[in-house]
């Protein structure tokens, strides 16, 4: 198991008028290799809790162990943190905002260079970085503030995936991105994950999380509502649940609650449902 | 950013929470004079002060101030103490008379120099107590209500007082949203690899850029469309406008200010009569009976 | 009666750039519920600063009310119109709900004794009467959103323009929004509303949408009409509204779901109950 996260809580503003409760005890597993997303509404603690998996934020209780690294409640005597940050790597939501360099290879390198990798072979392995991105020479030398929101997107995604982490964690990547947008940075994301990465996502898109995830965590004020596989999980979430349900899924459920005999854990797209549908109607007539 | 708690508006209803912030921000500077009024009778001036100590606590309590809190955020004055301390101890001054303990012929250490520095040290902390009353009492933009009707006469001399204080006030707004936003930045950068704790002078400047420039390119972003935001609702700084906050003044404000009053008076009568030089035996008695030491005065 | 008029509008950020905007001209008619869509950088939301006059065309005419746009009409036109900004965070002007939609009415100078029903019944309308004393950090970007929209609306303007009002929402408070604006058409039947999104499912609401594509614009004409052709969406960069979908692909195995108004509707044409 990779990633273990054992009765975690944390608050924030303890012992405040202000006090928030944002996770309260948490438990659940992330094998190796899975491409897990993490889903609920606004406040039910998961980006909280994927802020643990790289120590950025210290557990009030409860701990966490990834492969050979724990992390307890105590700072002082959470060890080897920079060597976690190697490990496992989290991409912010608009994480373009996180340029600052005065050029784009610079920028990537920086990450590298403050893993300890020199200069040069840190420029070298951002030109990598970049085109696998699909940014080739021409933007290597330009200032990041001077690109579109799309391609900044890439170059703050270049910026992780040069420190080549085992664990990549993103937050929201395709927030902002318009269709095509998304599409490259998911299909970036895709590829990462058939080189052997385990990847989490912070996602509101249910699309996404049907298309390429395989596992499904959902939180709810701060407690697992659901862990599982992705295909039953709107089998068994139901209308007031802790997500909004897409209108392909709903009217899958829709249909099953009229008896039809619907397989809900075989839907991923429209084309599915209509696979399905296609069978009754001949049956109908 | 959890660990700012200084001046944190805390959100209760007290007594305090409703009283006016103009009366409030008036009575925290008749207070402060309070506290710096100095006396030459050095027992008067403890008892003074033990008493404004008493009474500041008791202030804190009606108020809801929290003692961690104001303890937490006093974190940062103890160098300024003891500095105060050194300073004062260990420089000599040819004024000083009551010798407490001499090293050689050249240096001692004198009961004076102890009380001027116990003096000052106190009356920071009161007024450190008093300010911490009055912020985590008052939304910061009721101050800032509070400044511009105090400003207002500038207008006369084409002070902006208007635009000081939309500007203020707007700043305020933003704090919050800029704290989270360099919270933000900062997990990004040290998902990175940033230490921004440790690291050498070359390693924490680096480090500091990478905060620092994100955050003012996102401010300058914000701002240009929080200007077209204002602009689309027919904000004109030169036009008149007319207002929906409406301080009011209430009889808790009248108890608050005649209480605020009574303290300045007795203390400025004390004062007076001090100046005058009318030597006030009973409180040295007092003094000599409460601590059954008598230093020689 | 056209409330907005573009007459071949071009703007370019600096004169040696590109044209974000390239020769648009359209009308939006009183009390009508356009939307403009596009993908990223298409110039859709360069159109809204140039409709309220926080930017001016290099070339062309903009019309509201039939009254152009001008330097010396724009503080009087823009009275006309309410904006509501695509970031929930950086249109919050007020230190809380309260005083973010009063900011607005201060600045129209609407006296203080009327100010609070107004607030009363503007916060009412969009769900927000329980947080009038609320900070904006003790509430979601949906909530903020929904302020935003009272502000706008505390000033009774005739054209409403949300620019990407929902793109920085989670799901929730985009279904909230969506629901909001389609309660202010019903309510309020004059309202004309200039909806600029790239979220299709949202501008399937509408009574109309322009495409833009690269400064220019592509498409005009009824959501069902636009939003059929999925060969010409796939060129613009746009998704498929689900039910336009869905409608397409049944159609192909012969099932009409054209008169269902909503999923209970399909639910029913695909398994009829008895």
């Amino acid at each position: 198991m990779a990633i273990q996260v054992k009765d975690l809580r944390y608050i924030y503003l303890p012992k405040t008028p202000e006090q928030n409760v944002a996770l309260d005890g948490v438990s659940l597993t992330i094998p190796n290799n899975a491409f897990a997303a993490f889903i609920g509404r606004t406040g039910s603690g998961k980006s909280t809790l994927v802020q643990h998996l790289n120590a950025l934020l210290t557990p009030f209780s409860g701990e966490i162990e990834i492969d050979d690294f724990k992390i307890i409640n105590n700072r002082r005597k959470n060890k080897r943190i920079k060597e976690l940050r190697k490990h496992v790597s989290l991409v912010f939501q608009f994480p373009e905002y996180q340029l600052f360099e005065e050029t784009v290879e610079k920028d990537v390198a920086f990450g590298l260079k403050n893993f300890g990798m020199k200069e040069a072979e840190a420029i070298k392995e951002a030109h990598k970085a970049l085109l696998s991105v699909g940014l080739d020479e021409k933007y290597f030398k330009k200032s990041p503030f001077e690109l579109s929101g799309g391609e900044k997107r890439r170059v703050a995604i270049a910026g992780i995936l040069a420190i080549n982490p085992d664990i990549l964690v993103l937050d929201e990547p395709t927030a902002g991105l318009d269709v095509k947008g998304a599409k490259d940075v998911m299909s970036l994301v895709q590829k990462m994950h058939e080189s052997g990465k385990t990847i989490i996502m912070v996602t509101h898109d249910m699309d996404l999380v049907m298309k390429y995830c395989n596992l499904v965590y959902v939180l709810k004020d701060g407690k697992l509502a659901y862990q599982g596989t992705t295909d039953k999980l709107f089998d068994e979430v139901g209308e007031d649940s802790a997500i909004e349900i897409p209108p392909l899924y709903q009217l899958a459920q829709k249909l099953k609650q009229r008896g039809a005999p619907i397989q809900i854990e075989k839907i991923k797209s429209v084309d599915d449902l209509i696979a399905q549908v296609k069978g009754w109607n001949k049956r109908h007539e | 950013m959890n660990n700012l708690t200084f001046g944190r508006y805390s959100p209760y209803n007290t007594f305090t929470h409703k009283l006016d912030p103009r009366n409030k921000l008036f009575i925290l500077v008749l207070l402060i004079v309070s506290i710096f009024l100095q006396f030459h009778i050095w027992s008067t001036t403890i008892l003074i002060s033990a008493a404004f100590l008493i009474l500041f606590i008791l202030f804190m309590l009606i108020s809801k101030v929290s003692f961690i809190q104001l303890f937490k955020s006093m974190k940062s004055m103890w160098f300024l103490i003891f500095f105060i301390l050194v300073v004062y101890i260990f420089i000599p001054n040819n004024n000083y008379t009551h010798e407490w303990y001499r090293f050689n012929a050249h240096y001692a250490i004198y009961w004076d120099s102890l009380y001027q520095a116990g003096y000052i040290i106190l009356r920071i902390i009161l007024m450190f107590c008093l300010t911490m009353i009055l912020t985590s009492t008052t939304k910061p933009m009721d101050l800032t209500y509070a400044f511009e009707w105090y400003m207002t006469p500038l207008k006369i001399v084409r002070f902006p007082v208007h635009e000081t204080a939309m500007t203020l006030s707007i700043a305020l707004r933003f704090i919050p949203t800029l704290l989270d936003e360099t919270e933000r930045i900062m997990k990004a950068q040290e998902s990175r690899g940033v230490d921004f704790a440790h690291g050498g002078l070359g390693k924490k400047f680096k480090a500091i850029i990478s905060l620092i420039i994100p955050l003012f390119v996102s401010a300058i972003q914000r701002s240009e469309e929080l200007s077209d935001a204002m602009e689309a609702r027919g904000y004109d700084p030169r036009a008149k406008r007319t207002k929906y906050r409406k301080l009011t003044f209430s009889w808790r404000d009248a108890i608050a200010l005649l209480v605020a009053l009574a303290i300045f008076g007795g203390v400025l009568y004390l004062f007076i009569m001090d100046r005058i030089g009318i030597p006030n035996e009973q409180y040295i008695r007092l003094f000599e009976w409460i601590f059954k030491i008598n230093p020689g005065f | 009666m056209n409330k907005i008029e573009l007459k071949n509008i071009s703007f370019s950020y600096s004169r040696d750039e590109t044209e974000v905007v390239k020769h648009v001209s359209f009308k939006v008619r009183e009390g009508s519920y356009v939307s403009v869509v596009g993908h990223n950088g298409s110039g859709k939301s360069t159109l809204a600063r140039l409709i309220i006059g926080l930017l001016a065309p290099n070339e062309g005419e903009i019309y509201i009310d039939d009254e152009l746009l001008t330097n010396k009409s724009v503080r009087k036109l823009r009275q006309k119109i309410g904006l509501v900004f695509q970031n929930p965070d950086n249109q919050f002007i007020g230190a809380t709900v309260e005083d973010d939609i009063a900011f607005g009415l201060e600045n129209r100078r609407i006296p203080r004794k009327d100010m609070q029903e107004i607030i009363n019944n503007y916060a009412k309308r969009v769900g927000m009467d329980l947080f009038l004393t609320k900070e904006p950090s003790r509430l979601s970007g949906g909530q903020k959103q929904r302020v935003a929209i009272a502000g706008a609306l505390a000033l009774n303007p005739e054209i409403l323009i949300l620019d990407e009002a929902t793109s920085m929402l989670d799901p929730k408070g985009k279904s909230d929004i969506r629901g909001l604006i389609n309660e202010m058409k019903k309510n309020n039947p004059n309202l004309t509303i200039l909806s600029i999104t790239h979220d299709v499912e949202e501008a399937f609401d509408s009574d109309e949408v322009l495409v833009l594509n690269k400064g220019e614009l592509a498409y005009k004409g009824k959501p069902k009409e636009v939003f059929a052709n999925r060969k010409v969406l796939e060129s613009l960069n746009l998704e498929m509204p689900f039910i336009m979908d869905l409608k397409d692909k049944l159609s192909k195995e012969g099932i009409n779901i054209d008169n269902c108004e909503n999923i209970d509707d399909i639910a029913e044409v695909l398994w009829p109950s008895k």
